[in-house]
């Protein structure tokens, strides 16, 4: 790899000066070739220099907290090319840091989609107990909740397989489908993150229906360094210590990347001393839900190699999560299993334990000025559910008396990307192709072993337009193959073998599918930008919507595939207005969704059966028959925020969201969407510059939730609520950061619509207290070669 | 230019506007178990029948009743969990009343102890009414038997107090357990223990303890649970007054 193209040139540098408006130099501006991860930061007198660059088209980003990004295309073909930089401040930095990372690799000014960037301050500030808590600040993005240690990601109302989520750029798999199967991710790995709302399925395949979430571990790339660090965050309503410790560093462009990560939790608290299970009253002991502790770990360690030509480096991620299930939320549960015994950090039965582990690689090189990204890798994701039988009919034949689940799956990706880019049109041809295999175990069945090829091309074309609108347009064709046996399960009764119950039919199809795009920017004036995209995407389904067929506990019903359902399609339009000057920031998304064949989980009026050597039994403590069926559907909503900038120190904002979607053949709603929200919240932010006292970050933010009475049939409506949160954050030059957090700090009794606990009763956490101490030792090294 | 932008949002937003944005379907109402009764008795002798009957009623059109006989013993299994005994039946129903006479076997090998009957009904138009749970105890000629079992103790607050009870069984007692709870909180055991009868062939076991009583007025319980090894539980309750 290392020799590809690889000729003696003569050395060429890009160097010049970075200041703000005013023409004062900026010290530690980070400027960086986003192909080939060489950089520089600027020194004191802002002067920065990336030395030894091969003539060729690179993209320039220049990123400084606090300051517009900047970025640039450059053609370099003279042995020193001069850029000088003049940066201004900014209101928002969400919307400013330049998408360095993704696919799209461009700014505000070029995209045409909805991209939020978070950094890891202000990840930090929020203070969530998982990872998708911390993102639901942004307008538009939620958490689906299975207590506290376990959440999905919602975008724009929309979960499970239709929203993406990359680490690295490589598509986490992990049985994203279940409402219970929390995202394999450290918390602290993810320094960085962004979030596109909205089709993004020519990138990223079929999946990204919603959106994509890119987690971006911060990489020692660029400039020569070396890096150290340690986080600990104390959060009170479970008592857990998390703590993080990570080691990097980069001499002469051979860098690497380690960090260790664990988490210890308790059960947590709720403000309720009983439950009810159906009608029946049960009691919850001291405020803490039994068996909801858990405990995390988690290894991350990178190497990789930037150099002129490109870069290349490997990446090993292994993730471990144990949780408890709520003794009271997993099948039917009695007095005896909630009775407390002694200990608030103990996992008992029922439980849920999850690896996974990741092997991947990354390269970048130039071929003819041009850049051909390749990745690939290997996860396994192996989850187990372990519990008590619930019934004397299922049990394991020689195998683990309480493993009720076993989902053991397997996924290669190897994906390439060409960039071909000249002053107008930037061009991007794509391959990507992913095979999959999931091997089952227990004595429950809820999806079947499956075999899945996916291939796909796609090529998307950015041109900038006279007047300065910028055109985005793009097709991918995809070509999956899917294939399961028919599975069976041993059914007993009164300790004998009866037989054997078809679990689900035996299934092969390969089916072509295809999805379109087409964005446009308008520049209005300088900062002022309109957006339109139209969208046509095409999910491809996956096995539990084909072929599922068994109990699913917490949610007491029996969920049951479909194997002639259709791909879901959909036409997709959403228009922003994008104004942001130096004391106002003002971003409205609209969007209007068509799904011809929404896929849903319909009640049916029947209980669940199974058939045993032709007998038709009662499935026994199944209760409901749910069925996957496909309906057209409208999906409709918006995000709305607003900022000013009252003095240099203080900012404001209101931000509100709206998500309805309608299933139009069933003439009902769609489960788990938020309701109308508005958040406001006031922030005044100090810097101190060459201080030992750095930054001084402060916020309140008052939320107001509205009744969401647009709820399907055996669902409940959740009655309005208002939360207040507060954040204190100090920042020191030493590299020492405090936050101190108030989560819900009016301690509100409330229903999150997008939990299942509301079904039984349980509101959400009380008022919770979280201290992140976090210390980074940060130095740059003499780059003389 | 920017009455073509305009335009184009234009078309966007209202392209798929005339889906009309219909109001939620007619019939969201649950059905309601409207009685339940178990028809001679809640016990039943393992390998004998029971009869249970219920009454069902709808404001639109009844689907199925579902009636599910569970285990509700405590969290522990002792390798013949598979004796526990389950059973469901699913009844088909009509109209907006409905009355289902159901009758269950109990198998003669069934582990006597506490169970549940669940029971539910569905209506046509795939609503799920509350779920309505009844408890009864399925008896075995061989199950533990407490003899000795005092009735209730009186203790001062601070004192000690002695527990005396003998467990006998025709097979072999696997497990003799106790828990002493506040009346009526449930949720915290004041004292818990268990004795793991490992032999073969123990058929009597005397329970012999001292304890000492909370320093508060307050009603406990007693619990004893013991197990055979045919996975059979017997549990007997007791009240502690600490005065």
């Amino acid at each position: 790899m290392l020799c590809v193209g690889y000729t003696v040139q003569a050395q060429h540098i890009i160097s010049g000066f970075v200041t703000d408006e005013a023409g004062h130099p900026l010290e530690g501006v980070d400027v960086f070739i986003h192909e080939t991860h060489q950089g520089d930061a600027t020194d004191s007198a802002g002067r920065y220099a990336i030395k030894n660059v091969r003539p060729g088209n690179y993209h320039l980003h220049v990123t400084f907290a606090g300051y517009h990004s900047h970025e640039q295309d450059v053609h370099l073909e003279s042995s020193v090319y001069q850029l000088n930089f003049s940066l201004e401040e900014t209101i928002n930095e969400l919307h400013q840091v330049v998408i360095e990372s993704s696919l799209e690799k461009s700014s505000l000014k070029n995209n045409t989609i909805q991209v939020v960037h978070l950094d890891k301050h202000f990840l930090a500030q929020q203070g969530g107990t998982s990872f998708m808590k911390n993102l639901e600040k942004v307008p538009g993005i939620g958490s689906l909740n299975n207590g506290v240690g376990v959440s999905k990601p919602v975008i724009r109302g929309l979960q499970g397989n239709r929203v993406v989520v990359t680490t690295n750029g490589i598509k986490q798999e992990g049985q994203q489908w279940g409402s219970d199967h929390g995202l394999e991710i450290d918390v602290n790995n993810a320094d960085k993150i962004e979030i596109i709302k909205g089709a993004a399925t020519l990138l990223y395949g079929s999946d990204a229906v919603a959106g994509v979430i890119n987690i971006r571990p911060q990489l020692p790339k660029g400039r020569e360094q070396i890096n150290a660090g340690q986080v600990v965050t104390f959060n009170s309503l479970n008592n857990s210590l998390r703590s993080s410790t990570f080691v990097s560093g980069n001499r002469k462009g051979l860098w690497y990347k380690l960090r260790y990560s664990f988490l210890e939790a308790g059960d947590y608290k709720v403000p309720a001393r009983s439950f009810i299970y159906q009608t029946t009253i049960l009691p919850i002991y001291q405020n803490r839900l039994k068996n909801t502790a858990l405990n995390e770990r988690s290894l991350n360690a990178y190497l990789g190699m930037s150099k002129n030509w490109g870069y290349w480096y490997l990446r090993a991620g292994y993730f471990q999560q144990k949780s408890g299930f709520f003794t009271g939320a997993f099948g039917v549960p009695n007095r005896y299993k909630l009775i407390h015994d002694g200990d608030f950090t103990d996992i008992d039965l029922p439980y849920q334990q999850v690896n996974h582990f990741t092997l991947s690689g990354h390269t970048n090189i130039m071929i003819r000025k041009n850049w051909l990204e390749i990745d690939g890798g290997i996860q396994i994701n192996d989850r187990g559910e372990f519990a008590q039988p619930h019934s004397a009919a299922f049990r394991n034949e020689g195998g683990e008396e309480f493993q009720a689940l076993d989902l053991n799956l397997t996924t290669f990706s190897l994906n390439g990307r060409y960039f071909i880019k000249d002053s107008v049109k930037r061009v991007i041809l794509g391959a990507s192709s992913q095979y999959r295999n999931n091997t089952i175990a227990g004595y429950e069945f809820i999806i079947p072993a499956y075999e899945s090829f996916l291939a796909a091309i796609y090529s998307t074309y950015n041109r900038k337009l006279r007047n300065n609108w910028k055109l985005n347009t793009g097709l991918r064709l995809e070509l999956n193959g899917l294939s399961f046996d028919s599975t069976t399960t041993n059914y007993h009764r009164n300790g004998e073998l009866i037989g054997a119950a078809i679990r689900n039919p035996s299934f092969s199809k390969t089916i072509g599918n295809w999805s379109y795009a087409l964005g446009l920017n308008k520049e209005l004036k300088k900062d002022v930008y309109l957006k339109l995209n139209l969208a046509r995407t095409s999910r491809m389904l996956q096995p539990n919507e084909l072929a599922s067929n068994g109990l699913h506990h917490g949610a007491f019903r029996f969920e049951r595939g479909d194997i002639d359902l259709d791909p879901e399609s959909a036409v997709q339009s959403d228009v922003s207005f994008i104004y942001e000057k130096k004391r106002v920031l003002i971003n409205v998304s609209g969007y209007f969704n068509h799904f011809f064949n929404f896929v849903y989980l319909q009640p049916s009026s029947k209980f669940a059966r199974l058939v045993v050597n032709d007998e038709v039994l009662p499935y026994p403590e199944a209760g409901q028959l749910y069925t996957y069926t496909q309906s057209r559907a409208q999906h409709i909503g918006y995000e709305a925020e607003f900022e000013y900038k009252w003095f240099s120190f203080l900012k404001s904002y209101v931000s509100s969201e709206y998500t309805q979607i309608n299933n139009l053949s069933a003439n009902e709603f769609v489960p788990f969407v938020a309701p109308l929200s508005i958040k406001t919240g006031l922030e005044a932010i100090k810097k101190y510059k060459n201080k030992a006292f750095e930054e001084f970050h402060m916020e309140v933010n008052y939320s107001h939730y509205a009744r969401q009475d647009r709820v399907p049939r055996n669902d409940i409506p959740t009655d309005a609520y208002q939360l207040v949160n507060a954040n204190l954050s100090l920042y020191f030059s030493s590299g020492f950061e405090v936050n101190l957090t108030c989560n819900n700090a009016l301690n509100t009794r409330y229903f999150n619509n997008l939990s299942r606990y509301k079904l039984i009763g349980l509101p959400e956490p009380g008022r919770s207290w979280v201290i992140n101490l976090s210390y980074h030792f940060n130095r740059k090294l003499d780059d003389s070669e | 230019m920017k009455l073509q932008f305009i335009g184009l949002s234009a078309v966007a937003v209202f392209a798929f506007a005339g889906c009309s944005d219909e109001e939620p379907a007619t019939d969201n109402t649950k059905p309601t178990v409207s009685s339940f009764k178990f028809e001679d008795n809640d016990f039943v002798d393992a390998g004998e029948h029971f009869d249970v009957r219920a009454t069902f009623t709808d404001d639109v059109k009844l689907s199925e009743a579902f009636f599910e006989i569970h285990p509700n013993f405590d969290g522990h299994s002792h390798g013949k969990a598979n004796l526990r005994h389950s059973d469901s039946k699913i009844v088909p129903l009509a109209g907006t009343q409905g009355d289902a006479d159901v009758h269950f076997d109990i198998p003669g090998n069934a582990a006597a102890g506490p169970y549940h009957m669940e029971v539910s009904v569905l209506d046509d138009a795939g609503n799920r009414s509350d779920v309505k749970v009844f408890g009864f105890n399925i008896l075995q000629a061989t199950q533990p038997e407490f003899t000795t079992v005092p009735s209730t103790i009186t203790v001062s607050k601070g004192a000690s107090f002695n527990v005396q009870f003998t467990v006998t069984d025709e097979t072999d007692l696997k497990e003799v357990s106790y828990q002493i709870v506040e009346h009526g909180h449930a949720d915290e055991a004041f004292a818990e223990g268990d004795v793991d009868l490992d032999g073969a062939d123990d058929k009597t076991f005397n329970f012999d303890q001292d304890f000492t009583a909370p320093n508060e007025a307050v009603e406990l319980e007693f619990i004893i649970r013991a197990y055979d090894s045919d996975e059979n539980l017997t549990v007997e309750e007791f009240e502690i007054e600490v005065e």
